[in-house]
């Protein structure tokens, strides 16, 4: 487990790296991205020189490398406000949409999935999975921009169209900007947990054991609840671990379409502007998420299988 | 024993001819496969039938339907019907490539990371873990927002985002396989690593290839129309269908078909190619396995993982 | 021309009653009446209401905004700059140059020395008072050699280490040379009179808001200035929020999360004008967004073809396609509204066998070559495809290469060879000054003809703006047959705005609600 750990941290590590070298192999850098139109020669050598591009790649990264141990993340390249201040926020944003799509996508999925399963092959279960099939092949700015179409501007008008959150304010508090964007994660992820879940049920109803119990006449609920969940559930913890991996990966489209403040918006800007060390703390931050949740769900699903099934 | 094996071997060949075919014969695998290939006859064959040209300026922006116009004008008036009918071709064509880099990479590091073992096996894997750790988007915009969208640079990134995961579902898959009988007794026999992997192993990995393949398709579509949505992914003038959806999107009101058309072609054809691919993985592993397996490879679940409770 | 010149030598200023002579009669000239809610605002003329928070949705942000009045980069930067500070001299709502700060703004005889008066009685947002120590203090910090500010090169001329204070309000600063072009300088959008000891944690200036918060890349806040010099507004604050996307600023509009928004795209017109409770605005503004063309690289060294893709375009078609017919035509020449503007010259149409003819001579018959787009401005990428298409009439192959905004002002930015930029408007001497000269800070086109450069030394020696007139018709003549623009339009510029604003207008210079005037926009 330690191990795990260690190799995670590796792997952080190597992507730091790799990010660094990707933004120094690309062309222009910061300067560029800061004058925009006022790029003239002079003024970009100038302001290069001011943000310290001028120096060695190696000695770049290692000012920023060791920066990190002392407790700074850097400033921002394009507006010399501190990373942490800038990031702060947005990772709060974008954690907390991802934790109400989540949430509110599992306890869909996993209901939906456990109704299916009870109601297998009948047109109920027809439906929903045709149904979700369809849905989670369409890109998801489609999804959002279809939500906001019906609710926000066109057909009705009860949600808002554009979810900005004022700087200073918590995603809590406005939890009215989140709904669609929130409905439209969910919308897109839903059908993954839907089909694993009811995949899981279906085999744990099936599997021998829970046979055994229902052969001696244990209640359908009890055989539900008792036998068959338990050893749903590992397969289940692991999708849902990795339900909010995709989410972390999907709110980049949903944030720009929904002008939603969050880290892949800070992204998005952060690579266009070739903002070093914004580029480098978002996408370690996303990593970092990734590799945290790999771990977490690992652990789970151990925990979580129940071993009287091994022989 | 060689002619005990070329018998499994010839099995194992028309084994996933056997899969598919069955899989048509299925309502859900004649449905995707009718959708599937609707939609790619539109893409290849539309141009030949296009009215206009689909950058010829002939009506007012955004204008409704007429005589002239079957579908209506775009942003600058051109014929949305010959745009649309233009504009598949080479969404497909980058999508199926960047699709084929993919299997045939993630194909490549998966089996050898399987049959090598030990340090082969490590550095592979910790590579596709690094790799992994980027959402795949945030991965494709990295590379393609700052060299430029160059289809080449597309083809590239979309195959390199998919390696990873195929490198690690053909891995276990691989694994699976190189486990059964026959491949230890070619084994035995002295056949060279390389060999062995060739000619039996990866043959019997079509089937997972397949499903993989179908499912890797579907997303780099959903992935090119979503770079184009944000700005960095094939470019105008031509036509295509993912860049028609963004650019038309500011006059919805106005006239919907710009939008609409494409959409409901690449809505068409994932969900085509995604019911082929389920009715194929059903009738290879039967219908609860599948779904499973399904479920777990869209997530990035490895699936040996899944399949350790069962 | 006479009236230029006597705003320049002497002034009353410009207070309430006046603007708000020029302010009515601007309304019906400016505005075009788009929605109900603007007629209906000139009926009923309600009367105004003090109060309330402007909310607005701007795009063109990012997180290089700054709240610097002296070094403003983007498009977003001029909302905010314009509520926190003020200039010597600013656009009225004829886009012609009008004095704000100052009070007189004079040369010598031979435009070497200006001597420079500020009002009286004007005080920064902290109670100091306004005096020509700031003055000289805001140019030296444009232009300081060790952190030089975007504006710097055009102040070039300005001799400011033997500039002088001559008493409390007045300053004298001598020049390298002649600069006759100084007051038509003075208006660029990023020379904002900041006091002495400028801070930008907490930026002070003598505008009608004063600041509260900036996050860049996301949203500012502004209050009002009650001791606004030119009387205090009326709104309480004003909100800018950054929005990436243009459906986003209309969809928050017609949501009702934002009131104002702005830099839309002509199909959106007809999106707004739709409902209720929204208005368009439209400017004929004259900002720039032209195609140039390397007078240094081939094919276009050869003046022929530089005349020839000038014929091959379609103006009227352009903008008919592009724009829906709004802004005005262009004939390839800059700086529409300065009174030194050569109407004169026959407007250039279409013409396709002469384009042909001329390619033909320069030995160009089958043209194949790339255009490097950008969506730098509204209209910008389309116009291009436009001009695609139009070319294959005159058998020119263009093919076209888009990049992201960055990428474009990257490295390559002033090195390609058929491509286009975008400009605020600008008069015309330093509109020169900035593009066309050998050694000019943004010569796209490579410009460097040396009777254009004598004609300009010349202008900029000569006082006497008759006389200087007649120079810059030369000049434009040289433009006319030899430049490296192509100028099909001046693009509109389109607003939004809810219908519970009130006394919005639009200015001439392309920047949004003339110049982001809210001095005296209040809410019903």
């Amino acid at each position: 487990m330690w191990r795990r750990v260690a190799l995670s941290v590796l792997t952080l590590f190597v992507v730091s790296i790799v990010v660094f070298s990707a933004t120094q192999v690309l062309p222009g850098n910061a300067a560029y991205a800061v004058l925009g139109h006022s790029a003239t020669p002079q003024a970009v050598q100038a302001l290069e020189k001011q943000m310290g591009l001028d120096r060695p790649a190696v000695k770049q990264y290692w000012s920023w490398f060791s920066g990190l141990f002392e407790g700074h993340l850097g400033k921002s390249l394009v507006n010399g406000e501190s990373v942490a201040s800038l990031i702060g926020p947005r990772l709060e944003n974008s954690a907390f949409l991802v934790a109400v799509a989540g949430l509110v996508g599992t306890l869909l999925g996993v209901l939906l999935g456990l109704w299916a399963a009870l109601r297998r092959d009948k047109p109920v279960d027809h439906v929903l999975s045709v149904t979700l099939l369809a849905l989670t092949s369409l890109p998801e700015f489609v999804v959002g921009i279809v939500l906001v179409l019906v609710f926000a501007a066109v057909l009705f008008h009860l949600l808002p169209a554009v979810s900005v959150i004022s700087p200073g304010q918590a995603p809590w508090q406005a939890l009215k900007l989140l709904i669609l964007p929130a409905a439209t994660l969910v919308v897109v992820t839903v059908p993954y947990l839907f089909r694993m879940v009811r995949a899981a049920t279906i085999e744990a109803l099936e599997s021998e054991y829970v046979e055994m119990a229902r052969l001696n006449g244990l209640s359908p609920f009890r055989v539900l609840v008792r036998h068959a969940l338990p050893n749903a559930i590992a397969p289940t913890v692991q999708v849902i671990g990795l339900n909010f991996l995709y989410l972390a990966g999907g709110i980049v489209v949903v944030e720009f379409v929904f002008a939603y403040p969050g880290i892949g918006q800070g992204l998005v800007d952060a690579v266009s502007d070739r903002d070093i060390p914004m580029i480098q703390f978002s996408v370690l931050a996303l990593a970092a998420f990734y590799v945290f949740m790999n771990i977490v769900t690992d652990v789970i699903s151990l925990v979580a299988t129940p071993r009287r099934l091994f022989r | 024993m060689s002619s005990r094996g070329g018998k499994a071997y010839s099995v194992r060949r028309r084994e996933w001819l056997h899969t598919v075919l069955g899989a048509l014969k299925t309502p859900r695998g004649a449905s995707g496969a009718v959708m599937t290939l609707a939609v790619v006859g539109i893409a290849a064959f539309g141009p030949l039938f296009a009215p206009h040209g689909g950058t010829e300026l002939l009506g007012a922006p955004f204008q409704k339907p007429d005589s002239n116009l079957p579908l209506g004008g775009d942003e600058l008036g051109r014929d949305v019907l010959s745009r649309v009918l233009d504009g598949g071709w080479e969404l497909l064509l980058v999508a199926a490539a960047g699709t084929a880099l993919g299997i045939v990479l993630g194909t490549a590091a998966g089996v050898a990371a399987a049959y090598l073992r030990g340090v082969a096996d490590a550095v592979i894997m910790r590579v596709v873990d690094v790799l992994l750790a980027f959402p795949q988007l945030v991965f494709v915009l990295l590379l393609v927002s700052v060299i430029g969208p160059k289809t080449w640079l597309l083809v590239i990134a979309v195959g390199l985002s998919h390696a990873p995961q195929v490198a690690r579902v053909l891995r276990s898959a691989a694994l699976d396989v190189s486990e059964r009988d026959y491949v230890k007794a070619v084994e035995i026999l002295g056949v060279r690593p390389a060999r062995v992997m060739r000619q039996e192993v990866v043959p019997s990995l079509i089937t997972p290839l397949m499903v993989e393949t179908g499912l890797r398709m579907t997303y780099s579509i959903i992935v090119l129309a979503g770079l184009s949505f944000v700005g960095f992914g094939l470019q105008p003038p031509s036509p295509n269908w993912g860049l028609m959806i963004n650019e038309n999107r500011i006059g919805l009101t106005q006239n919907y078909w710009p939008v609409l058309a494409p959409a409901l072609l690449v809505a068409l054809l994932t969900v085509g190619l995604n019911t082929l691919t389920d009715a194929i993985a059903r009738v290879a592993l039967g219908v609860d396995r599948a779904e499973r397996v399904i479920a777990s490879e869209a997530l990035g679940l490895e699936p040996t993982a899944a399949s350790d409770v069962a | 021309m006479e009236e230029h010149e006597q705003d320049v030598v002497k002034s009353n200023g410009m207070n309430r009653q006046e603007f708000l002579t020029r302010a009515s009669a601007g309304v019906l000239g400016a505005t075009v009446a788009g929605g109900l809610g603007a007629r209906a605002a000139m009926a009923a003329a309600p009367k105004p209401k003090k109060g309330g928070t402007l909310r607005c949705g701007f795009g063109g942000g990012s997180a290089t905004d700054t709240v610097d009045g002296d070094n403003v980069i983007n498009n977003m930067d001029f909302a905010r700059t314009y509520q926190l500070y003020d200039g010597l001299v600013a656009y009225d709502q004829n886009a012609h140059v009008r004095l704000q700060l100052a009070e007189e703004i004079t040369p010598n005889k031979d435009a070497s020395v200006w001597t420079i008066r500020v009002k009286p009685g004007i005080e920064f947002h902290n109670g100091k008072p306004l005096t020509a120590d700031d003055v000289l203090y805001t140019l030296r910090r444009i232009v300081d050699p060790k952190k030089p500010l975007v504006g710097a090169p055009t102040l070039s001329y300005l001799d400011l280490k033997n500039a002088k204070k001559l008493d409390k309000r007045t300053c004298r600063i001598p020049c390298h040379a002649p600069f006759a072009s100084f007051v038509d300088t003075l208006p660029n959008y990023t020379y904002f009179i900041s006091p002495v000891g400028f801070d930008l944690k907490k930026p002070v200036g003598t505008g009608p808001f004063k600041f509260q918060s900036f996050t860049p890349g996301r949203q500012s806040v502004f209050v009002r200035n009650e001791n606004y010099w030119d009387g205090p507004p009326y709104l309480d604050s004003i909100v800018i929020t950054d929005f990436a996307d243009e459906e986003s600023q209309i969809n928050a509009l017609l949501a009702g999360q934002v009131d104002v928004i702005n830099f839309l795209s002509a199909p959106s017109i007809a999106t707004v004008q739709g409902r209720s409770g929204a208005n368009i605005n439209i400017a004929t503004g004259a900002s720039l967004l032209q195609f140039t063309m390397r007078v240094d690289a081939k094919p276009f060294n050869d003046v022929r073809v530089r005349q020839a893709m000038r014929l091959i375009i379609d103006r009227e078609q352009m903008r008919k396609v592009v724009f829906l017919d709004h802004g005005i035509l262009g004939n390839d020449l800059f700086s529409y509204w300065d009174p030194v503007y050569d109407r004169s010259l026959p407007q250039r149409k279409q013409d396709i066998p002469q384009a042909k003819s001329l390619l033909k001579k320069a030995g160009y018959e089958n043209l194949s070559i790339d255009f490097i787009t950008a969506p730098m401005g509204q209209g910008a990428v389309q116009m291009a495809q436009v001009l695609a298409q139009q070319a294959k009439a005159a058998g020119v192959n263009i093919h076209l290469r888009q990049l992201t905004v960055t990428n474009f002002f990257g490295p390559n930015y002033l090195k390609w060879v058929f491509s286009q930029d975008t400009w605020q408007y600008f008069p015309y001497f330093p509109m020169v000054a900035f593009s066309s000269l050998k050694g000019s800070p943004a010569n796209e086109t490579h410009f460097g003809d040396p009777t254009y450069g004598k004609l300009y030394k010349q202008a900029l020696a000569t006082v006497d703006v008759k006389k200087r007139t007649e120079l810059a018709r030369e000049m434009q003549r040289i433009d006319y047959e030899k430049g490296g623009y192509i100028i099909p339009f001046f693009p509109p510029t389109i607003d939004a705005y809810s219908s519970k604003v009130h006394g919005l207008k639009e200015g001439k210079t392309g920047v949004p609600f003339n110049q982001h005037n809210y001095k005296r926009v209040w809410l019903s």
